[in-house]
């Protein structure tokens, strides 16, 4: 935590950047995003367990780039979401400075190259108890699943939480918005929470980073992230790609292989 | 892979050898052939010349005794079986309302799970049967495939109906030299045998007029019907053609047999019309000889 | 405020005979905002046109739409015919209830309510479409021919004398093609190569023609009036323009032995060769495969004979790039080769041959300068075996269908071969003779009974070697089903034509459709034989399925014409592409379709109709022991909810791809194969517009199962639209699965403007498995909800 403040403060001093986006302390032994633009409030950073949020999402708000050029507190989730925003012509070399903590070190990655590097270095599986959670799902039959979820999105307000809370939810129109005509119907129903989370995650697939925010977000507690990972499963499975380890590159939506599989088109 | 071993009449009776010569076969090949259990005759050409439902229920009794015996896959070396066995699975899985009739017939839920496979068929998935040749048949062969082993083409999907090559990789497999020759699908006139044996002798004749002139040693079957027009109708044959052929008839069980070292005793030899003896290397026209018997 | 006009069509009964026109144009007039509905015996007629014209004005329509044929067959009749009304053509919308609904369904309640349905979609439809203009781009008068055989020549001949440039690219080092191995020609017995060649040089000596011999077509791009050619040029390896065509290096290049092509394998050329005397250009090419300096290191001895140092080893292919408005593809064909008839030992025994063989021969400048000789030891054959429909007609070989021109050769090489051998024995054996031309019945029959060429009616069963002969046995069927064993000196086999080996490759390059045989798709088989369905891009001659040259010249020169008109115009109208109609339509379609409750007669008639498919819903009795009901719990408990089952008619919608999918839908209605009538089907571009949330719409409309289906990878109009299609079906496969929504409700499927009966069996075995798995009742009830 220290070496995270005296470089921040060394940044700003030195003019490198203009605003430090990480974490401070909220309520209730919760951290919060925090905008440090002055070198002796560098204090204010903190960098514990806590600190789970994906801070890239503030990257893609026109406010915060209007800050000037930033230096970013990133956990392995918001580096990966760099690299995918990066792929996505969304940020250009040199617009973000990011700042990869670990432990007591700071590591500040200034290139994409340098930041894709890291992530390869550290780069893993899922863990036994994620792998554990998404069996745990796909073991269910599909009818318990189809009730599970039924449940789960009886609750959803269309808060859009999940929508706000994801680094790559950056559209400055979003499709739910568009009302002529309303493609995503408004009010808090049964179908039209199924078909807002099925648009997103579907709009998400190839591209989510795995950072857990949306599920983290939402107010009623839906587990959201869990469909963006079978997707993501699906996707490295199927065509072999996973999201956020380039700067460069298609997504696997975008592009195809001659040779995808098809054995269950007739 | 659990086999089963469907015989059929004639194995048991007037091609008695082919069984022998198989059975020693397959203990060499460590393979276990368990009979299917209370089998009945497959019924021929009487029962489709008679009666369609009959024709279909015996071979879909066979069938469904051995789906119950677990057996994966059934051996049947008669090909003429092997043609109503395959027929049958065939035409009863293609119409759902033929086989749940067929099967109220045979009073056994007939399922299809059970594959019908042919001798060369079964012999071919041999892993490296070259290496077990200790003495390779080193003669010149004219496979003859007959009618059934082939055809119909859309229903046994093996092999090329109209110029087969299976049973000559095989026979190659042993050391032999299989021959290019014409009457390789040729009808012997098969059951014809007893009720105009005269047609048996002219087609049947043709045949081993054509393997001979080609130079065979030695013409190689895998049928009952075809060993029995070809091997003992062959007074007949010899009689309307106005010459003597020597030419054996051997079984293709009992080629592999003898490559394989095992006493011609054991592979039945002895049972056949036509002395299995070849003429000497030497000799200007094989397969010919002055002496019979020699 | 819409006001929409509806106008049924009979098709004379095509329509009515099983659809009760005058019922839905009474129906569709109580659809909300139609303003006008009538029915009329033929509405592509002038009268029927006026109809409409006459209502546009009178009852001040906002749009129209015209439930009759498919779109892709009159679309643009009714469009000009509205835009002549002062309506914008793109208000109209055509309603296909005949090839999807009165040709594929039976007579009965059930179909006319089918087609009322259709008849709302675009109702539906047409409300929400938006007056579009055509844009304007100016038309470049170029044409590209790609293939210089006769159909190629022709076409580039007749559009290069009407003023307009060409382009002729041509494979092989020569034009001709075929024409130019032929002996002589049916039914005139011309010389083949003395017609042939006077046009082959008009093509080279012609201002307005650009030939580019031993090239192919590398990409093409763009579109009607705008395409962009990218074209190979191989290279020979030599200077064309130093080239003489004196033949010095051809005649001491020491790889002497290789077998010419042009003489099909019957002939020998050297590594540098000209593959014919008579070639255009007479230029050669060096066959690096077989060149000795190319494969050794060695020699070069043409380059240190040739006169004007014109040889250049090391020369690389060139690419040449080309604007043109259209294109012909004139590709021709090719005859089966190959050991397909193994009983006839075609490839075992050198003295059977096939017909292109057997043209060698008799071909004066052929490899016997034209006498016929055996390949096998050079004797003239005593008896000659002519085998007709060696592959053709024969669905266990393949190839179903009448090559066509194999009667007429076959007949013409007998009488050529006693014309040669006075006293030799022809037999030719047939299944029937097709001489259908002019003049080619009474050809025939002059080799019959003034050149003696036997006929015998049957088939050959096998040809073997006997003593060095050739022993035929066949049959001879007038005679009784008699035996036949002839023993003859040659064997000619009249082989199935068949598409080109680079067929598939060139049309995905082209975009063009074609057939499981290869040969391309012309738009429509009667009325529009000689386009494709790719605006600009014409068929000429046998790529398009076999023909015989007078066909296939009259084909280039109908061809011309379609493409002089065009051509003529300063610039060309471009339908606009509707930027967004699939969200809409679909969803119009979904909602519109069914958002009224099922009406009850058409349940009751469901019920009727249902008996017709073999896998109907099981009556009562057996109800019970029915397996499919044991694995549905929630059916079984309640008695009533068994026999609403027994009545669930299935509601499917299908989204289709317009280039593929729903021309083969269109296809199974000309071919009248019946289908179950349950499918909707919706109409799109390509399957790469789908959208992932129409299928959940479609759903929430009430759709109990959903098809989609487009072009076969790599056939895609678009290229690449099905390519990402699938990629997102798998994930969205993948996603359902996870909520518990079950996948087995969606079929997808690749459907091909020529498997009508593919759409057929797809849309049955669908319904099928749809009416087993039942209502979608856990999606319905969501949506019972609130608002859709």
């Amino acid at each position: 935590m220290q070496a995270l403040r005296s470089k921040a403060r060394e940044l700003l001093a030195t003019k490198t950047v203009q605003v430090i986006i990480g974490y401070a302390s909220g309520g209730g032994g919760r951290a919060r995003a925090v905008f440090v633009r002055e070198a002796a409030k560098a204090d204010a950073l903190v960098f514990d367990d806590s600190c789970q949020q994906n801070l890239a999402v503030y990257f893609s708000k026109p406010e915060v780039r209007k800050l000037g050029k930033a230096a970013l507190v990133a956990t392995p989730a918001a580096l990966r979401a760099i690299l995918q925003l990066a792929a996505e012509n969304q940020i250009a070399e040199g617009e973000l400075l990011a700042l990869a903590v670990g432990g007591d070190d700071v590591v500040p990655l200034a290139t994409f190259a340098a930041i894709e590097a890291h992530v390869a270095a550290r780069d893993g599986d899922w863990s036994a108890a994620e792998k554990e959670e998404l069996q745990k799902y796909e073991a269910m039959g599909l009818e318990e699943r189809r009730r599970f979820w039924e449940e789960q999105f009886s609750r959803c307000l269309k808060c859009y939480a999940c929508r706000a809370a994801c680094p790559l939810c950056y559209c400055t129109r979003c499709t739910v918005e568009c009302n002529q005509p309303q493609w995503i119907p408004v009010p808090a129903h049964d179908l039209g929470n199924l078909e807002w989370n099925v648009m997103r995650a579907m709009h998400l697939a190839g591209r989510c980073v795995d950072c857990g925010d949306c599920g983290r977000a939402c107010p009623v507690n839906i587990p959201l992230h869990l469909l963006n990972r079978r997707l993501i499963r699906e996707v490295f499975t199927v065509f072999g790609s996973r999201s956020g380890r380039s700067a460069k590159g298609d997504n696997a939506l975008s592009t195809f292989k001659p040779n995808d599989p098809e054995d269950f088109i007739q | 892979m659990k086999t089963g071993f469907y015989p059929g009449c004639s194995m048991k009776g007037s091609a008695r050898e082919y069984s022998e010569s198989l059975l020693a076969v397959a203990r060499v090949l460590g393979r276990e052939l368990p009979e299917v259990p209370d089998w009945n005759c497959c019924g021929a050409t009487a029962a489709h010349n008679l009666d369609h439902d009959l024709a279909l229920a015996l071979p879909a009794r066979i069938l469904a005794a051995a789906e119950k015996k677990g057996m994966d896959e059934v051996l049947v070396p008669c090909a003429a079986c092997y043609s109503r066995l395959k027929v049958t699975r065939h035409e009863l899985l293609e119409d759902e309302k033929l086989r749940q009739r067929i099967s109220g017939l045979v009073e056994a839920d007939y399922r299809g799970s059970a594959k019908v496979v042919n001798i060369i068929e079964w012999l071919a998935a041999v892993p490296d049967l070259e290496k077990l040749v200790k003495k390779p048949f080193q003669r010149k062969v004219a496979c003859y495939y007959g009618c059934l082993l082939v055809r119909p083409a859309g229903i046994v999907e093996f092999d090329r109906p109209e110029e087969p090559q299976s049973m000559d990789l095989l026979m190659a497999k042993l050391g032999a030299k299989p021959i290019d020759w014409a009457f390789k699908t040729e009808c012997c006139g098969a059951g014809f045998s007893v009720s105009r044996t005269d047609l048996v002798a002219k087609l049947s004749g043709l045949i081993l007029e054509d393997a001979v002139s080609r130079g065979a040693e030695a013409v190689i079957v895998a049928c009952p019907m075809c060993h029995l027009n070809l091997d003992l109708r062959r007074p007949n044959i010899e009689k309307r053609a106005g010459k003597k052929y020597d030419i054996p008839v051997i079984y293709i069980t009992q080629v592999l047999g003898l490559a394989m070292g095992l006493p011609p005793k054991k592979l039945g030899l002895q049972r056949h019309k036509v002395a299995v003896k070849f003429a000497p290397a030497e000799s200007p026209v094989p397969g010919v000889s002055a002496k019979r018997g020699a | 405020m819409a006001r929409i006009g509806v106008f049924i069509c009979h098709c004379g009964e095509n329509i009515s005979a099983t659809v009760d026109v005058v019922k839905v144009a009474a129906e569709a007039a109580r659809i909300p905002g139609v303003a006008h509905s009538v029915e009329y015996k033929y509405m592509c007629s002038d009268p029927g046109q006026q109809l409409v014209k006459n209502a546009i004005k009178e009852k001040n329509l906002t749009g129209v739409v015209v439930a009759a044929c498919s779109p892709r067959m009159h679309e643009p009749t009714f469009r000009r015919a509205c835009a002549e009304a002062g309506l914008n053509p793109f208000l109209c919308e055509m309603a296909n209830i005949r090839e999807h609904c009165s040709w594929v369904h039976e007579k009965g309640e059930a179909t006319t309510q089918k087609a009322l349905d259709i008849v709302r979609t675009l109702v539906a439809k047409v409300k929400k479409n938006k007056a579009l203009e055509p844009i304007k781009v100016p038309v470049t008068k170029t044409a590209l021919v790609l293939g210089g055989g006769i159909a190629g020549i022709q076409a580039a001949l007749d559009i290069a004398n009407s003023g307009h440039k060409v382009i002729l690219v041509e494979q092989a080092p020569s034009i001709g093609g075929h024409m130019s191995q032929l002996s002589e020609t049916f039914p005139t017995l011309d010389c083949s190569q003395c017609i042939l060649t006077p046009r082959m040089v008009e093509v080279a000596q012609h201002p307005n023609i650009t030939l580019h011999s031993y090239s192919e077509l590398e990409s093409l791009d763009g579109f009607i009036g705008n395409f962009k050619a990218r074209i190979r040029r191989k290279a020979r390896g030599l200077d064309e323009k130093l080239c003489t065509g004196c033949g010095l290096c051809m005649q001491k290049c020491p790889t002497r032995k290789i077998p010419s092509e042009f003489d099909a394998g019957l002939g020998l050329r050297p590594a540098i060769y000209v593959p014919f005397p008579q070639a255009v250009p007479n230029k050669p090419v060096i066959d690096r495969e077989h060149c000795t300096y190319y494969r050794t290191g060695k020699c070069r001895l043409c380059e240190k004979v040739c006169p004007t140092q014109a040889i250049r080893f090391g020369q690389e292919d060139e690419i040449v790039e080309a604007e043109v408005g259209a294109v012909v593809v004139a590709t021709g064909f090719d005859i089966k080769h190959g050991d397909f008839f193994p009983e006839y030992g075609y490839g075992k025994h050198q003295d059977v041959i096939d017909g292109l063989q057997f043209e060698r021969l008799a071909s004066a400048s052929g490899p016997t300068l034209g006498e016929i000789r055996r390949p096998s030891d050079g004797k003239v054959p005593e008896t000659v075996v002519f085998i007709a429909c060696a592959g053709s007609r024969d669905p266990a070989k393949g190839i179903e269908y009448c090559s066509k021109i194999c009667c007429m050769y076959t007949a013409k090489h007998a009488m050529l071969y006693r014309h040669k051998v006075h006293h030799g024995k022809p037999y030719v054996f047939y299944m029937d003779i097709r001489a259908g031309g002019k003049m080619y019945e009474e050809f025939v029959r002059r080799a019959m009974e003034e050149d003696g060429v036997q006929y015998v009616r049957g088939r050959v069963s096998r040809v073997y070697e006997r003593n060095g002969r050739l022993v035929v046995k066949g049959v001879d069927t007038l005679l009784g089903a008699r035996p036949l064993e002839i023993e003859a000196d040659l064997v000619v086999l009249a082989t199935a034509g068949v598409a080109n080996a680079g067929a598939e490759e060139l049309a995905q390059k082209l975009h063009v459709s074609y057939d499981a045989h290869k040969f391309y798709a012309e738009a429509h088989p009667k009325l529009r034989p000689v386009e494709t369905n790719t605006a600009g891009i014409f068929l000429a001659g046998a790529c398009q399925a076999p023909k015989d040259i007078p066909e296939s010249v009259a084909q280039s020169t109908a061809r011309r014409r379609r493409f002089i008109l065009p051509a003529s115009a300063a610039s060309s109208a471009r339908a606009p592409a509707p930027t967004r109609p699939s969200r809409r339509r679909s969803s119009a379609a979904a909602t519109g379709r069914w958002s009224r409750p099922w009406p009850r007669s058409t349940r009751a008639c469901a019920r009727a109709a249902a008996p017709a498919w073999p896998s109907a819903a099981p009556n009562r009795s057996t109800s019970r022991a029915s397996p499919t009901r044991r694995s549905m719990p929630r059916f079984w408990p309640c008695w009533n909810e068994v026999n609403a089952m027994a009545d669930f008619n299935p509601k499917i919608v299908a989204f289709v791809c317009n280039w593929c999918t729903y021309a083969g839908a269109d296809l199974t209605g000309t071919s009248r194969m019946k289908y179950a009538p349950q499918v909707s089907i919706v109409r799109f571009p390509c399957t790469g517009r789908i959208d992932f949330m129409l299928l959940l719409k479609a759903f929430a409309g009430g759709a109990d199962g959903i098809i989609v289906s487009g072009c076969h990878p790599n056939d895609c109009h678009y290229s690449s639209g099905n390519f990402h299609a699938r990629r997102r079906w798998v994930v969205f496969r993948g996603l359902m699965d996870f909520l518990g929504i079950d996948v087995r409700r969606v079929q997808f499927s690749w459907v091909s403007a020529a498997e009508g009966a593919k759409w057929a069996q797809l849309v049955n075995e669908t319904t099928d498995r749809i009416r087993r798995l039942g209502p979608f009742a856990d999606y319905q009830r969501l949506r019972g909800q609130g608002v859709g």
